[in-house]
């Protein structure tokens, strides 16, 4: 090893105990917490503080069965995510292909979605300047979109050109999908919580 | 490759779609409550109740969370402790205010006086 060479890519550093790229993402993962935190403390602040009767059910302003079932579609995501990483371990370059790559297809068609529903909304002169709940739908979910489309396109670039280190260092490949799918499991998980938030209360 | 790691494998891929399922179902669960009201437990405190199960089973089963080490439970305690204050901050909000909306100063003039 060069001693221009970054260690601990592929092997666990004694004193932290994780090798480097997951470190980093975790704590990547911490500050996204509290991004995405903030957003909620605001919307709890803002709901709370609304005169009673104001605050409008989501289920009134935006389609339930629409959502329901792009979170569907994100969940299956996640899992198909876990499936291309037990590939790697595996060392089965077809189905993670397949799976990495149903990965990157869900994570479109929940965009799509999502972009369909912001279209009904404007449609309806639903705009973020209507009332603070849709200011907050369209900035959270906004915000959440900008997510989904950031792993869009590390698991394309993962899925394509990419994936020659499968050959290269398939040690550190595997890692990288698991540092990629470790962010992509908060994405979901942000969503868990944004559906009910927005869209059942 | 040995046969015990893939069967290992194989195990885990088993657990994880398991766990998708209960996922699906949860959410599913949460979806049909908000449809039926409740005057002894409000609504969003059921929502959010399934959600929080649904976010320890993505960070349980998922994420692997409880086997990570201690650097990064440390790193998510302390997120976890400032996400806390947060949400608090909308109790001491309520405690200041108590229950009035939030208050909007007037504007001030250039001699320092407030605009009546």
């Amino acid at each position: 090893m060069s001693s221009a060479a970054i260690r601990y890519i592929d092997s666990v550093r004694p004193d932290t105990g994780l090798y480097n790229g997951k470190l980093g993402v975790w704590l990547f993962l911490a500050s996204e917490a509290m991004l995405f935190g903030a957003l909620f403390s605001t919307y709890a602040l803002l709901r709370v503080g609304a005169p009673a009767g104001t605050w409008p059910v989501g289920a009134s302003v935006l389609s339930v069965p629409l959502a329901t079932v792009n979170t569907m579609f994100l969940i299956s995501s996640t899992v198909t995510m876990l499936l291309a990483w037990a590939a790697c371990k595996t060392r089965d370059r077809a189905k993670f292909k397949l799976y990495l790559g149903l990965t990157v297809l869900l994570g479109a068609v929940f965009l799509a979605v999502k972009l369909f529903e912001y279209n009904l909304k404007f449609h309806h002169h639903l705009y973020p300047s209507t009332n603070t709940f849709l200011g907050l739908y369209f900035t959270m979910t906004g915000l959440h979109g900008l997510h989904v489309f950031g792993g869009i396109v590390v698991n394309a670039y993962l899925w394509g050109p990419g994936s020659k280190m499968w050959d290269t260092a398939p040690d550190q490949f595997t890692n990288r999908i698991e540092t990629a799918g470790l962010y992509w499991h908060f994405v979901d998980l942000v969503w868990i919580f944004l559906f009910p938030v927005l869209y059942l209360t | 490759m040995s046969a015990d790691h893939t069967a290992d494998v194989q195990k885990e891929v088993r657990l994880y779609i398991a766990v998708f399922a209960a996922v699906a179902i949860l959410t599913l669960a949460n979806v049909a409550a908000s449809y039926m009201t409740s005057r002894a437990i409000p609504g969003v405190t059921i929502a959010m109740m399934i959600a929080a199960v649904n976010a320890v089973l993505v960070a349980r089963y998922f994420m692997h969370l409880p086997s990570e080490g201690r650097i990064i439970r440390m790193v998510l305690g302390i997120t976890a402790l400032f996400f806390v204050v947060l949400m608090l901050l909308i109790v001491f909000a309520m405690a200041n205010e108590q229950g009035a909306p939030l208050q909007v100063p007037p504007p001030v003039q250039e001699s320092g006086h407030h605009v009546s």
